[in-house]
């Protein structure tokens, strides 16, 4: 039987900044399991747990292991393909899905790693760890959300 | 409705691939990565170990211990160039080995420059006792075994053997003694005392450099040489050792002579994939064969006295 109830309307507006940061947040801790955690075995062999991190960090300095650069550069380039294959699929990454806040645009692959390049931990990425913060605070947007035209917004549904 | 649930499924589904699909690439590049990183241990005190025969290159016969003289130099050697170790630790538990390659390892002791201690543990005999003898200070156990400065050269002769299953040895040499240790002809009594000559002649050199290193007593050296071992409290009467301790003895030792706390590191090495499946390779082998012979001789088709 139709009730003939009205339809629910959906309100589109950018999504807040608290939302944005939990939900990165979470995908930060979800791809500590999934990615960084493998690479436990890489470190814990290569820096001495017993050790302070000073002296850590003075061993590291007389020789430096290659195994800890390479292991750092895969999972920047694995936290990227991250960010980047959930978004180009379904516009949201499990934080995002958590939180009900998604990526709106026009994304192709180029422009879903464009837009998350600041995942990576190496330069000159890092530099874009202060300017997209900066960036969203003043301007709404993530500087690299500017220049691939996509913004990230929710949806409340009333 | 029904479009929206397929539609979270849908989510749902290349979420979990997406995830899986990541995880075993890490796991796939962190296994790559660690297989090829160095192991960085941090210490101020290296332990080297000598165990088993110490031959020159230290094969693996049937997956049993041998220390490698060129590899126990080349760790000596980096011990030398590491400005970090401040003393060397040699864990012993050795038979002994060759005359050569025991040497080898004595004169790269003698030639570092930095402390060194000797730690025998169930037997530091002949060759090891050697090694031992040139490090700084040597510990022992009460029961260990210790010294065995003899030499050993003993084969085995099948001359009659092949007689009584009527295979005959054809000599044929350039060189009168060229074969003088083959195992297929009976030795004659000149050519065991060529042998005992050579023998004599490496036995006292041995001697000579244990009294030296130890700065023996005459007498100490007429017991030492008819080649007996002892055991720790005997070696320690004779001077063949200077203490009874255990590891926490000698790193207490090794605290009070550097004046700081030790923490021992040891050079690992990494063997190849060949060697790893090498020995692998021989451990089977060696334990097939003996469950074979063992299945052979409780079935009465193999006889022993």
């Amino acid at each position: 039987m139709d009730l003939n109830l009205p339809k629910a309307r959906t309100l589109k507006r950018d999504a807040s900044i608290l939302k944005r940061l939990v939900a990165f947040i979470l995908d930060l801790l979800i791809v500590n399991i999934v990615i960084v955690s493998p690479f436990q075995k890489v470190f814990y062999k290569v820096i001495d747990p017993s050790f302070s991190i000073m002296e850590t960090i003075n061993q590291m300095q007389a020789s430096i292991t290659t195994g800890v650069y390479s292991a750092l550069f895969f999972i920047g380039i694995l936290s990227l393909a991250y960010f980047t294959f959930f978004q180009l699929k379904i516009m949201q990454t499990p934080g995002m899905m958590i939180l009900k806040i998604r990526v709106e645009g026009e994304l192709t692959f180029f422009k879903a790693l464009l837009r998350n390049l600041f995942i990576l931990p190496f330069f000159p990425f890092y530099i874009l760890w202060i300017v997209e913060p900066v960036h969203l605070l003043i301007r709404g947007r993530r500087f690299l959300e500017e220049i691939t035209k996509t913004k990230t917004v929710e949806e409340i549904v009333y | 409705m029904v479009k929206q649930k397929a539609k979270s499924n849908n989510k749902i589904k290349i979420t979990v691939i997406i995830l899986v699909v990541l995880f075993l690439i890490s796991w796939f590049i962190s296994t790559i990565i660690s297989s090829f990183s160095e192991e960085t241990s941090y210490g101020n005190v290296v332990l080297i170990p000598v165990k088993g025969m110490i031959t020159s290159d230290g094969v693996d016969f049937f997956s049993l211990a041998t220390t490698s003289s060129a590899r126990t130099v080349g760790k000596i050697e980096k011990a030398a160039e590491d400005d970090s170790i401040k003393a060397v630790l040699f864990e012993i538990n050795s038979p002994g080995g060759g005359a050569v390659s025991s040497e080898e390892i004595v004169k790269a002791i003698e030639e570092l420059n930095k402390t060194t201690v000797a730690w025998i543990r169930e037997a530091g005999a002949s060759g090891a006792y050697w090694v031992a003898a040139a490090t700084d200070q040597i510990f022992a156990s009460k029961m260990s075994i210790v010294g065995g400065v003899g030499v050993l050269s003993s084969t085995l002769e099948f001359s009659k053997f092949l007689e009584d299953h009527n295979v005959s040895y054809n000599r044929l040499v350039a060189g009168e003694y060229k074969d003088i240790t083959s195992p297929l002809k009976e030795m004659t009594d000149e050519e065991k005392q060529l042998l005992q000559a050579k023998i004599d002649l490496i036995h006292e050199y041995f001697l000579q450099e244990i009294v030296n290193l130890r700065n023996l007593e005459e007498d100490v050296e007429k017991e030492i040489g008819s080649g007996i071992f002892y055991i720790g409290l005997e070696a320690l009467d004779l001077g063949l050792i200077d203490e009874i301790g255990t590891k926490r003895d000698v790193i207490k030792y090794l605290e009070e002579k550097l004046n700081t706390t030790v923490t021992i590191k040891s050079y690992e090495e990494k063997k190849s994939f060949f060697e790893i499946l090498s020995s692998l390779m021989s451990e089977q082998s060696f334990h097939l064969g003996r469950g074979i012979a063992t299945f052979l001789k409780d079935r009465g088709s193999i006889i022993t006295t």
